[in-house]
């Protein structure tokens, strides 16, 4: 029990700061999608909702976890993330955007802003949120800088060369 | 700089290009995927072809202008319109008061005269209305008018309203050029007024300006929630909350100007009415005004009309298409109108109110009246009591003590009376005569009678006398409900000149004679009794002379004497079978809106349960939804939502506004039958739609084509021609246009705005060389048809022959603009004098809209074009006008409502009609059925049946083809329809009647382009290819462009990576050969 929380210990040490952004982007993945499908599961917006669209956010919340569990391919993960990301959010748009045509059909106007159905707001800021966190992520640290050293038997002990 | 860091550089700036790329690459792929959705909107918008025509040069030597245009250019064209759109303002602008308080005539004021204009509006007055009915920005402005007429403006008062209208004039909130929007009124008061005020006129001329506009009613009543819409930056200036009364300003100089006229300044105050929603009336007396006249929303060229009418170069000669109310608040059907409707103190103004079967739901769970702001019911209680319907029948009632009529104040209620209207001169009518007779239609005979009256100039001035022929069924106590006067028909007097006599004939069916008895026959049916027939110059008049007919006196509480002299009365037998069928079709005529009343769903609790407003007892049945002081009186209908409710609108195969249509609820009736699917793609024959134009005529003469006939086998040949990519792409991209099908060489079309006229620029059809504009590439292209005044004052106009040539004038501006279809006229009812979007529609009386609007659609098709008359049905009001439900007995449907649709196209030829945005009892208007069973079955409609904005529909109404849809007014994903599919496009096979109700959409519509000017040039034997535009190309080549580039800055990561890593990699290798080697 003590080596595995030594282990998870020892995990965490040695993350850096893009993980936490990951996983971060992770924790928001969930949020967006909850409340996402939550928010059209109702008849009144169901034929706005699109179904690809929460299948590429579950597959980045498994990837971005996934990936950031191994040293090879923790530098992957924001990118699985961001890129699935991404396509969820097209895809939002794509099946959402006469949803807009009809609340913003007077103009964009204060009162149509203020009475757009929250579900939509919520998905918007969480995926503007999400690919800003994820893309941040790619560009830093996955793993902290540690100089690489070698131990008796010549394994390497840690190396962090987030490419 | 080590090679190591330098490969780090690049790597960093290779993955923000990747980043960079991938997003952008993401986003193209996006907007180019809903950019395809709408190409053919799009492809309109840049004005890029979407056809190519290959014509037959042997084909070129006949005659292919079928439609041809009455003149040489577009300045002639649009001269022409000026001639028109200020005719029409010189005959329907509307003298309610002439007189001062000696009983003198105050007008005209004569050439010469000196005038003074005073409100803010006099120099921006409201000429259209707005939204996609509104007119351009071409205008004759008051004072040049007014000084082409002859007279003189007070130019310094005039000069300082334009310097100061920004300060005091009405006010739009940021954005409010487009839809559902108010204004404030506006003005300035009067001690800010120069003192060009006080200098010495003849006539001190108001001008009283009302907008009104798409998406927003009126205000009737102080609700915060109406003016939040303004913002902290507007002061409203609505008394009471009423934008149809004087605001306090407006009220204050009026009241100046009359002492002024007192103190002499003036010999008279006159105010013009500028509003198509009629401000009530009671100021007139209060204030002592010597003139009144109606001027509605004039249009570019009104304002030669008002000049022209001021100085007495004309008589006026228009009679109201509205009753002029004195005080709105006594009218009942305020009770069940715009945002009266909710009973919440401060309800949303919106007009919008989609709703879905889950959050019908979640109303029945609770039980509660439906003050959600989310389930909006409009229930439309008065019956056929409406307007003068009610006025005059409550009127007569009262007169006869009868129908607990209770102490109905007439001259409390109403200003002026519909149809009313004065003159310069006096006219005298003579010789009434009714020749009861017969006519033959399709091998039956029906009654016709045959009305003639004499109408003699008795006065000084050369002037014309619009004569109305009003009716009065029997009413039987607890029978169908009639109204005292029914207007059956009109005329109009050429100019007379001082005791010079017209005879003006008229004509009436024995049709008109019936009722609609929703409840027993359930069809139409002409009661036992006494019929009168009477002309008379309002409606009110009207009744006085029946009353007097039957011995009433003004000592029975009678206004004003009638006159029997003008009065034939008749007796009928009871008739339950001859109208029980189509005088248009032969169909049955049968319940087709029982879905409509509200009485269906009747529950215990009392909820649900409308009485109707009903002659057998008025007080007990009258609602009134404001108080005097123009509060809230919140009498009102209260719709509770029911199981049953829900389970119905469930059954209405998607949802309360169809935006919920979805292919898992297509009816089981659109499964394949026994006739499997239709044919597409055939080969066997090769017709071009141009071939079904006309039968083949040996002369070649365009103006001698007999068309062939709607049923005609060969249109089964050149439908099995359509492929099925042709027809989903017809039926799925509507918006403002029909598309081009390369099958059977059909062009594309282009269906257009507006409501009270064209107003789409010259070069709307110049992507596909259509209109003669592009065509002969006119100077004037680019610019508008002039500014149409309001239908109303087209209707007040009383007069078919002007109506039928300003519809040629509509047809020329469309056919130079390369436009076939309208989107218009307006055709719902003016229920209320609030609602926004009255510009646009004609009357409260649907005989006298739909005979106005037939002649015009009847001018229109001499130049090949035709009408989409909207918003087809109860669509009356604009809040809520999208997803509300509205509730009405089939009488009040079908002898009001559905009245104009029936007349313009049974009896004018209209083709086609536009759905409304809101249910009709639980049924979306487009999946109601009635496209179909009404206006195909019975009034014999042929043409193509669009739906209103899909926008607001959630782009999906693939389900309500089966219903009578035709078109989208929108685009909707060609993938709507797969679930139709034959099995040869790799569908199912599952819905062959789906698609044979498809395939008869198509029929309507191609039936409709055929006889319209999109075939102008097209020979029959031209073939038409359907061709990719630029911006297509352009997107597809933006698109591959950043796929390349999010190749190259992948490929520039990958090969960083790998060099990076390349000696780990080494080491990694070499290790493990070591270890082999081992």
């Amino acid at each position: 029990m003590q080596n595995v929380i030594l282990g998870i210990k020892n995990f965490f040490k040695r993350r850096g700061i893009g993980f936490y952004f990951t996983m971060g982007g992770v924790l928001l993945s969930v949020i967006e999608v909850i409340i996402y499908s939550v928010a059209f599961s109702t008849m009144d917006y169901a034929q706005y909702f699109s179904q690809p669209a929460v299948i590429c956010s579950v597959f980045a919340i498994i990837l971005g976890v996934g990936l950031s569990l191994t040293k090879w391919t923790e530098s992957l993960a924001p990118v699985a993330l961001g890129v699935l990301e991404l396509a969820a959010f097209m895809l939002f748009i794509k099946d959402g955007y006469w949803y807009f045509t009809t609340q913003f059909f007077g103009g964009i106007t204060m009162q149509a802003i203020v009475t757009t159905y929250y579900g939509y707001l919520c998905s918007i800021i969480l995926f503007l949120l999400i690919l800003g966190v994820s893309i941040a992520s790619v560009f830093l640290r996955q793993s902290k800088q540690i100089k690489q050293t070698e131990n008796e038997g010549g394994n390497e002990v840690c190396q962090n060369q987030n490419i | 700089m080590s090679k190591s860091k330098h490969l780090k550089g690049l790597l960093l700036t290779g993955k923000i290009c990747l980043t960079a790329t991938t997003v952008l690459f993401a986003i193209i792929s996006t907007a180019s995927s809903i950019a395809m959705e709408n190409a053919g909107t799009i492809s309109a918008f840049l004005n890029q072809p979407t056809q190519i025509l290959e014509p037959d040069p042997d084909a070129r030597y006949r005659d292919l202008e079928y439609y041809k245009s009455a003149f040489d250019n577009l300045s002639d064209v649009k001269n022409n319109g000026r001639v028109y759109a200020e005719t029409v303002v010189d005959e329907g602008l509307t003298l309610l008061k002439n007189s001062n308080k000696e009983g003198n005539p105050v007008l005209p004021l004569g050439e010469g005269a000196s005038v003074s204009l005073f409100s803010t509006s006099s120099v921006q007055p409201i000429l259209s209305g707005t939204g996609s009915g509104g007119g351009g920005t071409e205008n004759v402005s008051l004072i040049d008018g007014i000084e082409d007429a002859g007279l003189t403006v007070n130019r310094d008062l005039y000069t300082w309203y334009e310097e100061n209208f920004g300060t005091y004039g009405r006010q739009w909130p940021a954005g409010a050029s487009g839809v559902g929007k108010f204004a404030t009124i506006g003005d300035a008061p009067w001690d800010v007024l120069p003192e060009a005020k006080n200098q010495r006129a003849n006539a001190a001329v108001f001008v009283l300006s009302r907008t009104g506009g798409e998406g927003m009613d009126l205000t009737a009543y102080e609700d915060d929630n109406n003016f939040n819409v303004f913002g902290s930056n507007y002061t409203v200036d609505y008394k009471d909350g009423n934008y149809l009364k004087l605001s306090d300003t407006e009220r204050d100089i009026l009241t100046n100007l009359c002492a002024q006229r007192d103190n002499g300044v003036f010999d008279s105050v006159i105010v013009i009415m500028n509003s198509a929603n009629p401000v009530q009336c009671d100021f007139v007396d209060e204030i002592g005004i010597d003139g009144l006249i109606w001027a509605g929303s004039w249009g570019s060229q009104g304002a030669y009309a008002i000049g022209e009418v001021l100085s007495g170069a004309i008589s006026p000669s228009g009679k109201l298409s509205d009753t002029f109310w004195k005080y709105h608040y006594l009218n009942p059907v305020l009770a069940n109108y715009g945002t009266l409707v909710n009973g919440a103190e401060s309800p949303l103004v919106n007009q919008w109110r989609q709703t879905s079967a889950s959050t019908f739901q979640n109303a029945v769970n609770a039980g509660t009246d439906t003050d959600t702001d989310s389930i909006e019911n409009i229930v439309y209680q008065e019956g056929i009591y409406m307007g003068y319907r009610y006025t005059e029948t409550r009127y007569e009632d009262f007169v006869m003590k009868k129908g607990n009529a209770g102490n109905f104040d007439y001259n409390q209620a109403v200003a002026y009376p519909f149809g009313y209207g004065l003159s310069y001169s006096t006219f005298e009518y003579s010789n009434f005569n009714v020749v009861p007779g017969t006519e033959e239609i399709d091998h039956k005979l029906y009654d016709k009678y045959t009305i003639t009256v004499d109408v003699t100039n008795t006065g000084d001035v050369t002037a014309k006398e619009a004569v109305q022929l009003y009716l009065q069924k029997p009413y039987i106590e607890g029978g169908i409900e009639k109204a005292s006067v029914e207007l059956v028909d009109f005329g109009k007097t050429p100019l007379l000149e001082s005791g010079q006599t017209a005879t003006i004939t008229m004509e009436v069916s024995g049709k008109d004679l019936a009722s609609y008895d929703s409840y027993d026959a359930k069809t139409y049916v002409v009661d036992e009794g006494t019929y009168y027939f009477t002309v008379a110059k309002d409606s009110h008049e009207a009744i006085n002379n029946i009353l007097a007919d039957k011995g009433y006196t003004t000592q029975d509480g009678m206004t004003e004497a009638g006159d029997p002299e003008m009065v034939y009365s008749f007796d009928k037998e009871e008739d339950k079978t001859t109208y029980s069928t189509s005088l248009a079709t032969g169909n049955q005529i049968t319940n087709k809106f029982d879905n409509a009343d509200l009485n269906i769903y009747d529950n215990a609790n009392e909820a649900n349960h409308v009485d109707y407003i009903s002659r057998s007892d008025w007080t007990g049945t009258v609602k009134y939804g404001l108080n005097a002081d123009n509060t809230r009186t919140y009498d009102r209908e209260v719709v509770i939502p029911t199981q049953q409710m829900k389970d119905d609108l469930e059954k209405s195969w998607g949802g309360v506004t169809s935006c919920g249509a979805q292919p898992t609820l297509i009816p089981e009736e659109a499964k394949t039958s026994d006739r499997g699917y239709p044919t597409f793609g055939s080969t066997s024959t090769s017709y071009t739609l141009a071939m079904l134009r006309a039968k083949a005529d040996e002369d070649e003469d365009p103006t001698n084509d007999e068309w062939i006939d709607y049923n005609d086998p060969m249109w089964d040949d050149l439908l099995d021609q359509m492929t099925w990519d042709d027809l989903v792409s017809l039926l799925s991209d509507g918006e403002r246009k029909n598309v081009a099908m390369g099958s059977v060489s059909k062009p594309a079309v282009i269906d257009h705005n507006g409501g009270n006229g064209p107003n789409q620029g010259y070069s709307i059809g110049g992507a596909n060389e259509q209109g003669l504009a592009t065509r002969k590439n006119d100077s004037l292209k680019n610019e508008s048809p002039v500014v149409y005044p309001c239908n109303g004052i087209v209707a007040s106009t009383f007069n078919k022959e002007l109506a039928y040539y300003y519809g040629c004038q509509w047809g020329e501006d469309m056919l130079w603009a390369g436009m076939a279809g309208l989107y218009g006229m307006g055709m719902n009812i003016h229920r209320s004098a609030y609602g926004g979007r009255n510009f646009e529609y004609y009357s409260e009386d649907p005989l006298l809209m739909g005979v106005i609007a037939g002649e015009t659609v009847r001018g229109m098709a001499t130049r090949g074009a035709y009408v989409y008359l909207k918003h087809c049905v109860l669509n009356d009001q604009e809040t809520y006008r999208c997803g509300g439900f509205t509730w009405a007995n089939e009488q009040t449907i079908r002898e009001i409502y559905l009245k104009p649709y029936e007349i313009a196209i049974s009896e004018y030829g209209a083709q086609g009609v536009m759905g409304s945005l809101n249910s009709i009892g639980m049924m979306s208007s487009g999946t109601q059925g009635f496209f179909n069973t009404v206006l195909r079955d019975e009034f014999g409609m042929t043409g193509a049946a669009v739906t209103d904005t899909t926008s607001a529909m959630g782009g999906n109404f693939a389900v309500s083809v089966f219903t009578g849809n035709d078109l989208p007014d929108g685009r909707i994903s060609d993938g709507a329809f797969d679930f139709a599919a034959p099995t040869s496009e790799g569908g199912t096979g599952e819905y062959g009647e789906f698609a044979w109700a498809m395939r008869e959409s198509a029929h309507r519509i191609l039936y409709t382009v055929v006889h319209s000017n999109a075939m102008n040039g097209i020979a029959a034997t031209d073939k038409i290819y359907k061709i990719t535009p630029d911006w297509i190309k352009a997107v597809n080549a933006i698109q591959i462009s950043f796929g390349v580039l999010l190749g190259l800055s992948a490929a520039e990561v990958l090969v960083c990576i790998f060099l990076i890593n390349k000696d780990n990699l080494k080491k990694i290798f070499v290790h493990h050969d070591d270890e082999e080697a081992n």
